[in-house]
């Protein structure tokens, strides 16, 4: 989506025209969904993290400053969402290593595929990675979606990277599997 | 295993040339090299589509239901916007005045309604409903005709005229949206047809004192017909 059609498609969500909603989830849906998975492990709550996504957005649509970066904006809202979904189920569940998924986890526990091993790592270092390095936002619009400063991108990523790496060579040698 | 160049290289501190040149002596920062090479190609697959069938529909559903929410919210705005009226009454004792001989005429036009037809069945003949609508359709049409030309009017008005008639219309609209509401589910209702009547009387009224009296057609008068139902004269 061009950026000036990207402005009409958000006008009309202004207006509360609901096929403009529809054109933005044909073009981020799939990005949202697939962040949501990595940041909650679980479909049904990255379906559900979408979902309240589209829902916050709307209600705050307005709030979104013109000539701002929409995807930025967008995923702000996504990543919010996330974390206060980790919160209710540290609430629930209880048990917050588990919630979080705290990567207490050495290379050994990183799992089997290269999704498990990047939903294990902990929660600022998967968000930062997967923006960055599967989303492809730049380190600056990381940085702005996820609240946090550039160096604070760089070092988790760098430590991501590290992790997966490591997580590599232990099963090129026939390991973890 | 303890040679430091390969951070270097990623932080970045040293050019991907300098690094090659390094790699090429060092067996640690060729295989380090190497598993980031491998590990950005898996990366690939994490960007592939997530099917989410019905996905979309579910959005919707909960999209279209906070659009009614906010359509209700906004509609209990215009009424509250009605109703402070009164505070601005209350500040300014001249509008206090104007403002309850408004109030008075509305409450006087529904009493006289309700009261002109003691005998009505409650429910409107095919006929009578066929007459009423066509009375309904045009005050709405002079009404629409006359509303635009209204809204600039009230705009070059003094402060104090324009809030006391946009309040005015404001609750004049919340009556009819309310009965439009009522109607939808229980079209042939004489009283709901009543207040729709009176409702969209005051505002044509209204909007005529805005514009200047002698400007538009009187309203037909009202009658009832002998089975005490609505009837209007044109």
């Amino acid at each position: 989506m061009e950026q000036s059609d990207e402005e009409q498609t958000i006008e009309r969500c202004r207006g509360g025209d609901l096929s403009g909603y529809r054109q933005l989830y044909d073009r981020y849906g799939h990005p949202l969904l697939r962040t949501a998975q990595r940041m909650l492990g679980r479909r049904q709550e990255a379906e559900d993290a979408v979902q309240e996504t589209f829902l916050k957005l709307f209600r705050g649509i307005h709030g979104f400053r013109r000539g701002g970066r929409f995807s930025t904006y967008l995923f702000q809202i996504l990543n919010n969402t996330c974390v206060d979904m980790i919160r209710l189920r540290k609430h629930v569940d209880g048990d917050a290593a588990q919630a979080e998924m705290i990567g207490a986890a050495s290379h050994h526990e990183l799992g089997h595929s290269l999704a498990e091993a990047v939903d294990s790592l902990p929660v600022q270092m998967r968000a930062c990675f997967v923006l960055f390095a599967v989303e492809q936002f730049s380190q600056e619009e990381t940085a702005e979606i996820l609240g946090v400063n550039v160096g604070t991108v760089k070092a988790s990523v760098h430590r991501a990277r590290k992790r997966l790496r490591t997580w590599l060579a232990a099963g090129s040698k026939g390991g973890p599997a | 295993m303890t040679c430091g160049k390969f951070d270097a290289r990623e932080r970045p501190r040293m050019s991907p040339d300098e690094f090659a040149e390094h790699a090429r002596a060092c067996a640690e920062c060729a295989a380090k090299a190497a598993l980031d090479a491998r590990l950005d190609a898996e990366l690939v697959a994490l960007r592939d589509a997530i099917p989410a069938p019905g996905l979309w529909d579910k959005i919707e559903l909960t999209l279209g239901r906070e659009k009614a929410r906010a359509s209700a919210r906004d509609r209990d705005r215009r009424l509250r916007g009605g109703l402070s009226l009164a505070a601005v009454f209350g500040r300014r004792p001249l509008l206090a005045a104007a403002g309850a001989a408004v109030l008075l005429a509305i409450a006087l036009g529904a009493i006289v309604l309700l009261t002109r037809s003691p005998a009505s069945p409650g429910i409107l003949s095919r006929r009578a409903l066929a007459k009423v609508e066509i009375k309904e359709k045009e005050y709405a049409e002079a009404i629409a005709a006359m509303e635009n030309q209204a809204g600039s009017r009230i705009e070059a008005m003094d402060l104090q005229m324009a809030s006391l008639y946009r309040d005015k219309l404001a609750a004049i609209n919340a009556q009819i949206e309310r009965c439009r509401e009522a109607l939808a589910s229980n079209p042939g209702n004489t009283h709901i047809r009543r207040y729709l009547l009176a409702a969209l009387h005051d505002k044509r009224e209204t909007l005529a004192g805005v514009l200047g009296a002698g400007l538009w057609p009187e309203p037909a008068e009202r009658r009832e017909d002998p089975d005490g139902r609505i009837e209007e004269e044109t």
